[in-house]
């Protein structure tokens, strides 16, 4: 009896830190600003609504229903933790290009963001492209939602000519959805016709 | 044991999903790091398509980097097993889906456009919480 407890308290420090627990690492968003959360949403835990974690640069040990952020500080990470945030890929850079009313035909302001997209795609490793095309509000909705889809389509052609790899673009038209600029019906603004381009 | 029992214990949430779907691609790996897909093992290669379902793993000193098509951002760090149980995009609505469990190792987020969506449309499992994702940058670390 007296051996088997000895036994047993040595060994407890060692099932603690193989134990040592599932936690999580609240950050700041990328903007700076604290708004971020997650919630323990177990089904067991009763509250349907989950158990809230809030606050930026906080702790949490991820057992139970009850969760308990610790602050820990910007300056609390862990070495491992900044390297496992600098090694996250770049945020998705977007561009903006504008057209000629009721045509495919970029607009002459807009000819240099080809090459400016270029230069961007070849510096990004592993880059891939969302083309999402838009309308003014000039002429009926369908009718847009088809033009729309044609600019996201002939910008992903001049892509394609300049050797993008067509496998990593993907093309969405979504007519006057969306506006930039919000207009009445019926109103011509360059700043809605355009198509935006998330690179990845 | 207790913990070790714990880890094994949520293989059974397998969708099935559209082959085709390409959720993802990788931007950067580095180390011991692959894929696990069906059974068979991917090389990470910068610029692979990640598909629902695939397991990201690492050993020593490896690393995979991943960007989804919701524009939610993955750093994977070493000795790691990240499985993407499923992920769902529309993207004319820009909602979705979107479940990933942490078997051990660390996880890097910054969640994109299926967490705004809807409350808890992005969860994170590990072997002892389930979490709904509600807009935000984190680390998740499971020790062995």
């Amino acid at each position: 009896m007296m051996r088997a407890g000895g036994i047993s308290i040595a060994l407890l420090p060692l099932m603690l830190a193989g134990c040592a627990g599932p936690s999580l690492l609240l950050l700041d968003n990328e903007d700076g600003s604290t708004e971020g959360a997650l919630a323990v949403i177990d089904e067991g835990c009763g509250n349907p609504d989950g158990s809230t974690i809030a606050g930026s640069f906080t702790r949490t040990k991820l057992s139970g229903c009850a969760p308990r952020p610790k602050g820990v500080g910007q300056g609390g990470l862990k070495p491992d933790e900044r390297s496992l945030i600098n090694d996250l890929p770049p945020p998705p850079a977007r561009f903006t290009m504008y057209f000629i009313p009721d045509t495919t035909v970029l607009a002459p302001g807009s000819e240099g963001m080809i090459n400016a997209l270029a230069e961007h795609f070849k510096a990004r490793p592993g880059a891939e492209l969302e083309i999402i095309g838009y309308t003014d509000t000039v002429g009926k909705a369908e009718y847009n939602l088809t033009l729309s889809q044609k600019r996201a389509d002939e910008i992903k052609e001049r892509l394609v000519e300049l050797g993008f790899p067509p496998e990593v673009i993907t093309t969405t038209g979504r007519g006057e959805t969306e506006l930039r600029f919000p207009t009445p019906d019926e109103t011509e603004n360059g700043g809605n016709r355009r198509v935006e381009i998330i690179v990845r | 044991m207790k913990c070790a029992l714990l880890v094994t214990f949520s293989l059974l949430a397998m969708t099935a999903q559209p082959a085709w779907a390409d959720i993802g691609r990788v931007k950067k790996s580095a180390g011991i790091a692959s894929i696990e897909r069906k059974g068979a093992r991917v090389n990470p290669a910068v610029g692979t398509a990640l598909l629902p379902g695939d397991v990201l793993v690492t050993g020593k000193g490896g690393q995979i980097a991943v960007s989804f098509a919701d524009n939610t951002r993955f750093s994977v760090g070493p000795n790691s097993r990240i499985a993407v149980d499923k992920f769902d995009f529309d993207r004319t609505t820009r909602s979705g889906t979107f479940e990933t469990r942490v078997e051990r190792g660390s996880l890097g987020v910054v969640s994109g456009q299926i967490a705004k969506s809807r409350r808890d449309a992005m969860k994170v499992r590990t072997p002892t919480s389930l979490l709904g994702v509600r807009g935000t940058r984190f680390i998740i670390s499971v020790p062995e």
